[in-house]
């Protein structure tokens, strides 16, 4: 056997596992938000897809998922970026606080969920899973932010400086274009947080219902995961693939174009 | 050097958990008061009735007893078992005993017990309502 | 000048003051478990700020009822344990072929499957979950270990990943190597695996990490209680007494904060190396 067979074999464990545990199931997703039932397997078009869409419960859910999308998201990166700059341009010692910063993103937070109960037991709003999300994924994004900036080369700052152009300028016209793909990748990167998040909520609010302002889609999908209704599930599952590829698409886009502009 | 600090401090917390584990239920069960218990039990007591005639007869008839010395100011203590994690364990009852006829070391219950309860008859330690505790020598 | 120096004391204050606050969650678990039972259930009664702060005695009870009381608590440690190893170990090894795979060969369709993967890989959990639970009830491996152990091991996050890194491979070496042996596995031991040690450090980390707090697979894909991990054990909250919830909570962190405190350096290495690949 050549060498090269074998190292195309050795794709052979990972392919398996994958078409056994997700893709060929998720065929099986497709199928089931197409029928009537798991008893009666008519096949009913978008009909589930309808009746999914014009539940309170799902726009709501919905709703709330894009609110922190929108919300959060940018909120998140600008407080990176602004920590990300200020941590690449001063001392050396300043530097170790990013272990601080970094260490909520390793951290379980189940572990953390008690005493955050404690604290924001008091406020009657999506407060609590907004803190969350901001102390678990701000690390990362500092990061990845922080070794953007440190390849800018230091004598374009500097030349910009001669120039007086003054602090804020500086960043807004030279940095920001500059590391524009770490950026775009940030942002991706906190959407997709974005969706995880639901695991702390879910430790957060118990197996009780979560209050209006934060159910999301995925306590929707958890909702009928437990019911075993598996149309509706298929139907939420499928709708949120869509709502990530559209936006995975959108960042293409705007990858490619901003990367043609050069 | 910061890989082996890492790799002692693990190894110490996993060998301090496998110790716990392993000795977690012998620790606990040497804080429980143990206990030593009896079966309720009927016991043939000796009656005596007088006819209309006068005559006396003296029959016997078995009668749910337990022995004197434990009752306590007209409560004796009993053994239940309640679930807690999933696991049973025994914890103390005192119940409020009706007391009738003695019979050398036993006394008749006229209420309050039946005859599936365990008594307790000895404890090494303190004991109270809803405590945990072992049950040593079952009888 | 003075001017410059204060924006710049403040600036580093506010740094100083930001990074306390990220630190503090964890600081009040741990010291919130060595306090004594009185002031829990104080707390619980009410949440004022004054019964917080209040000075509270030292004491170990939470963490003696924690362990010599709540038993089921060592079968769940257990768990998490032999899940994370197992699943750290297993996904790395198919990762890693498949990853070296991606890498070295080529044949046709190869970008389409290494796109899906991507794609699964940015799929929230609750989207891949169902299919996970479609294919292990056809297997008929519910409610064993398997069911949290095998997807996680096939989880596209190790492959992507460790083929970014391994596009900074040198392929002479490789090619060099080719000529003395043809046995893929030495080649793959001798001469890829160190060339990117670092950032496999890193990614044994974030798997472990990652398969440390699922929350989501033992609640749903397995009903025996024998086989639940302890993250369970904090989203029943009801069920057991809030000092042990607190103790357990300690207990649950430190493995986490052992390999974080001395691998953070390898981490960041590794996971900032690994941004700058993803752009090409």
């Amino acid at each position: 056997m050549s060498f090269h067979t074998k190292s195309k074999l050795c794709l052979l464990p990972s392919l398996g596992g994958i078409l056994v545990f997700y893709l060929i199931p998720y065929i099986r997703v497709i199928c089931y938000s197409l029928i009537k039932s798991q008893f009666k397997k008519n096949f009913v078009g978008l009909k589930n897809y309808k009746d999914v869409l014009s539940n309170e419960y799902f726009q709501l859910a919905l709703k709330n998922t894009l609110l922190l999308i929108l919300v959060a998201v940018p909120l998140i990166v600008v407080f990176a970026l602004i920590l990300s700059i200020i941590l690449v341009t001063r001392t050396k010692w300043l530097h170790k606080t990013r272990f601080a910063f970094v260490m909520p993103m390793v951290l379980p937070a189940a572990g953390v969920i008690t005493i955050w109960k404690m604290i924001f037991s008091s406020f009657d709003s999506a407060l609590p899973i907004y803190t969350l999300f901001f102390w678990k994924n701000t690390g990362i994004l500092i990061i990845i932010l922080t070794a953007a900036l440190s390849t800018i080369e230091k004598e374009v700052m500097e030349a910009a400086q001669l120039d007086g152009v003054n602090n804020f300028q500086k960043h807004r016209y030279l940095t920001i274009p500059l590391i524009f793909p770490s950026i775009l990748f940030s942002l991706l990167l906190s959407i997709v947080n974005s969706f995880k998040i639901f695991r702390e909520s879910y430790l957060y609010y118990g197996n009780n219902y979560p209050p209006d302002h934060s159910y999301t889609l995925q306590y929707y999908m958890n909702n009928h995961f437990l019911k075993l209704n598996y149309q509706k599930l298929s139907v939420g599952a499928i709708l949120t693939s869509f709502i990530i590829l559209i936006i995975i698409g959108l960042g293409l886009l705007i990858q490619r174009r901003f990367s043609s502009d050069d | 050097m910061k890989k082996h600090v890492s790799i002692i401090t693990g190894l110490v917390f996993l060998l301090f958990m496998l110790a716990c584990t392993i000795f977690s239920r012998t620790i606990h069960d040497s804080r429980l008061v143990k206990v030593t218990t009896t079966n309720v039990r009927p016991i043939d007591f000796t009656i005596s009735f007088d006819l209309e005639d006068g005559t006396n007869i003296i029959t016997s008839q078995k009668k749910l007893a337990i022995p004197i010395d434990i009752v306590h100011e007209g409560a004796v203590y009993l053994i239940r078992e309640r679930e807690r994690y999933n696991e049973v364990e025994t914890y103390v009852e005192l119940v409020y005993v009706e007391l009738g006829q003695i019979e050398g070391e036993y006394v008749e219950v006229k209420q309050g017990l039946s005859g599936n309860d365990k008594i307790i008859i000895e404890s090494n330690g303190q004991i109270e309502t809803g405590q945990t505790v072992l049950v040593s020598s079952p009888n | 000048m003075i001017n410059k120096k204060i924006k710049y004391f403040i600036i580093t204050a506010c740094i100083i003051l930001l990074a306390i606050i990220f630190i503090l969650p964890v600081f009040l678990t741990i010291m919130a478990s060595f306090v004594d039972e009185e002031k829990i259930n104080l707390i619980l009664g009410s949440n004022t700020w004054e019964n917080m702060i209040s000075p509270a005695k030292l004491s170990l009870s939470s963490y003696d009822q924690l362990l010599f009381d709540f038993f089921p608590f060592y079968r769940l440690f257990w768990n998490s344990i032999i899940y994370s190893t197992l699943i750290t170990f297993f996904a790395l090894l198919v990762g890693f072929l498949a990853g070296f795979s991606f890498y070295y060969s080529k044949y046709r369709g190869k970008k389409v499957i290494y796109i899906i993967y991507i794609l699964l890989m940015m799929m929230p959990l609750q989207v891949t979950i169902l299919p996970n639970y479609i294919g292990l009830r056809e297997m008929n491996l519910l409610n064993t270990p398997y069911a949290i152990i095998l997807p996680l091991v096939f989880s596209p996050f190790g492959v992507v990943i460790l083929r970014q890194y391994m596009s900074g491979l040198d392929v002479d070496i490789i090619e060099a190597a080719r000529l003395e042996t043809s046995s893929i596995i030495r080649i793959l031991i001798k001469v890829v695996a160190p060339q990117i040690k670092v950032c496999i450090s890193a990614v044994t980390l974030f798997i472990f990490v990652d398969s440390w707090s699922i929350v989501e697979q033992p609640l749903l894909l397995v009903k025996d209680q024998k086989l639940k991990t302890m993250t369970t054990l904090f989203s029943n909250t009801i069920d057991v007494g809030m000092d042990i919830i607190l103790a357990a909570s300690v207990i649950y962190l430190i493995p986490v904060l052992i390999l974080y405190c001395n691998f953070s350096q390898h981490l960041e290495e590794g996971l900032a190396l690994g941004r700058v690949s993803i752009h090409d």
